[in-house]
């Protein structure tokens, strides 16, 4: 075959070149959609690429996760805009100081004072109340390490190819301890929040489970609670969709996918330690989704 | 203890090469999962294409591949569409969330064709590009 007495750079370049030829006949072929494009900085040859090396990213390497949750650090959603911080740029820095600190200590539960320090300053800044106790709820664990879970099914017809992203980290075989998350009819887009951003708790590990474990199975079923990530000053709100079986001495807590990905749970600076505490929030006024401290901070300025 | 990331490539790497049940497998589905169609890879062909290169141009040319099968498949699926504002709809589409699979729901809900569009715009990208690499 001729080709293959060529350098392997000539086939590459002959590739490039066929490339070339493939854009021009597009251009031409889709003329009135050419300024079009132009205006959008769309080209339909760099679609979905991702090249974190690149200096000249394209428009479309926007598109990887990291580069949404690089974008939502930029933005100032109105939600965020809502929230009030109350607090000086120095209580700012020791709140996270001190947390980071806590979490290094083995998982459990913070001491009456930090805890009370920390649920005091934290929803003074992000504005809507969390606490570590609950109606009389409390985990075993408020801080710990979160690992990751797989996509759960929110129907018993849901599909891996269903959910919108991050599809790599599997679908649960099972359903949620939970039952689905709806019962009939098409997805929701509250059971898809609640499945985005869902937290697993180790509910089982709950002294008074074997007891009264119908109440707390009701009490604790898609319940607001918030994860912090002090390490990358990320918060997520999501809600408690399952119940882990896991070794509860290698995780304390498990999320979804979006959680650990958007938390940046799993950076290097954070290496899966979180906080998590009960959102009070009885008219459902908060919502899912991440929260960025340093843009919360600046907002209020 | 793993990274997510770790996992996700790990899980991808086994099931592609599952997938292709072959001992030279040369693609990075890193790159190929970037886009929408990627269940419609026909990943034992891609490879028999990446062979025809050395291996340390895999990744160059899996990434200037998916750029021919991106210009192919989207000059295709164009055609199907027949107003100037269904065309910038899908194109929107493509620009906010191109990995995202249910682009390619979208396009069998309005032709039911489409997975069929795709799969032969990717065959015909493959020959003409190698029958170009050959004939320059």
């Amino acid at each position: 075959m001729p080709a293959q007495t060529q350098q392997p750079s000539e086939k590459v370049r002959n590739l490039k070149r066929f490339l070339e030829k493939s854009k021009t006949n597009f251009y031409r072929d889709n003329d009135e959609l050419l300024s079009w494009l132009q205006d959008r900085n769309l080209k339909v040859e760099n679609l979905g690429e991702f090249d974190p090396t690149e200096s000249n990213r394209s428009i479309v390497s926007n598109n990887s996760v990291e580069s949404k949750v690089i974008n939502e650090f930029n933005q100032i959603s109105s939600k965020e805009k809502l929230l009030e911080s109350k607090i000086s740029a120095e209580e700012f820095n020791s709140i996270f100081e001190k947390l980071n600190d806590l979490l290094s200590l083995p998982a459990g539960q913070l001491e009456n004072q930090s805890e009370l320090y920390l649920e005091q300053q934290l929803s003074d800044l992000l504005g809507f109340d969390i606490v570590a106790d609950l109606d009389d709820h409390r985990l075993n664990h408020s801080t710990g390490v979160m690992g990751s879970e797989a996509h759960l099914k929110r129907s018993p017809n849901d599909q891996l190819k269903n959910h919108l992203n991050l599809l790599e980290a599997g679908l649960d075989r099972s359903r949620s301890a939970f039952g689905w998350f709806v019962n009939h009819g098409d997805i929701t887009k509250e059971a898809e929040d609640f499945e985005k951003y869902y937290f697993s708790l180790q509910l089982y590990q709950l002294q008074d489970w074997n007891t009264n474990f119908k109440d707390l199975k009701s009490w604790y079923k898609f319940r607001k609670m918030v994860v912090i990530n002090p390490a990358e000053k990320i918060a997520i709100v999501g809600v408690v969709g399952n119940i882990d079986h896991k070794n509860q001495f290698q995780h304390q807590f498990g999320a979804s996918p979006e959680v650990i990905i958007k938390g940046r749970i799993w950076s290097p600076k954070s290496q899966g330690k979180v906080l998590i505490m009960f959102v009070d929030d009885p008219k459902n006024e908060v919502p899912l989704g991440p929260i960025y401290f340093d843009k919360l901070f600046k907002s209020d300025r | 203890m793993k990274y997510l990331s770790d996992q996700f490539t790990l899980t991808n790497y086994l099931n592609q090469i599952d997938k292709l049940n072959m001992n030279n497998n040369l693609i990075n589905v890193d790159y190929l999962k970037q886009v929408y169609y990627k269940s419609l890879l026909p990943l034992d062909k891609i490879n028999e294409f990446l062979v025809f290169f050395e291996n340390d141009h895999a990744d160059e040319v899996t990434k200037v591949l998916i750029s021919i099968m991106n210009v192919a498949i989207t000059s295709t699926l164009l055609d199907n569409f027949e107003t100037l504002d269904d065309k910038k709809q899908f194109l929107r589409l493509c620009q906010d969330d191109y990995q995202n699979p249910k682009i390619l729901d979208f396009l069998i809900d309005k032709f039911p064709d489409s997975q069929q569009n795709i799969l032969e715009s990717i065959e015909r990208s493959l020959l003409s590009a190698q029958k170009f690499i050959i004939e320059g």
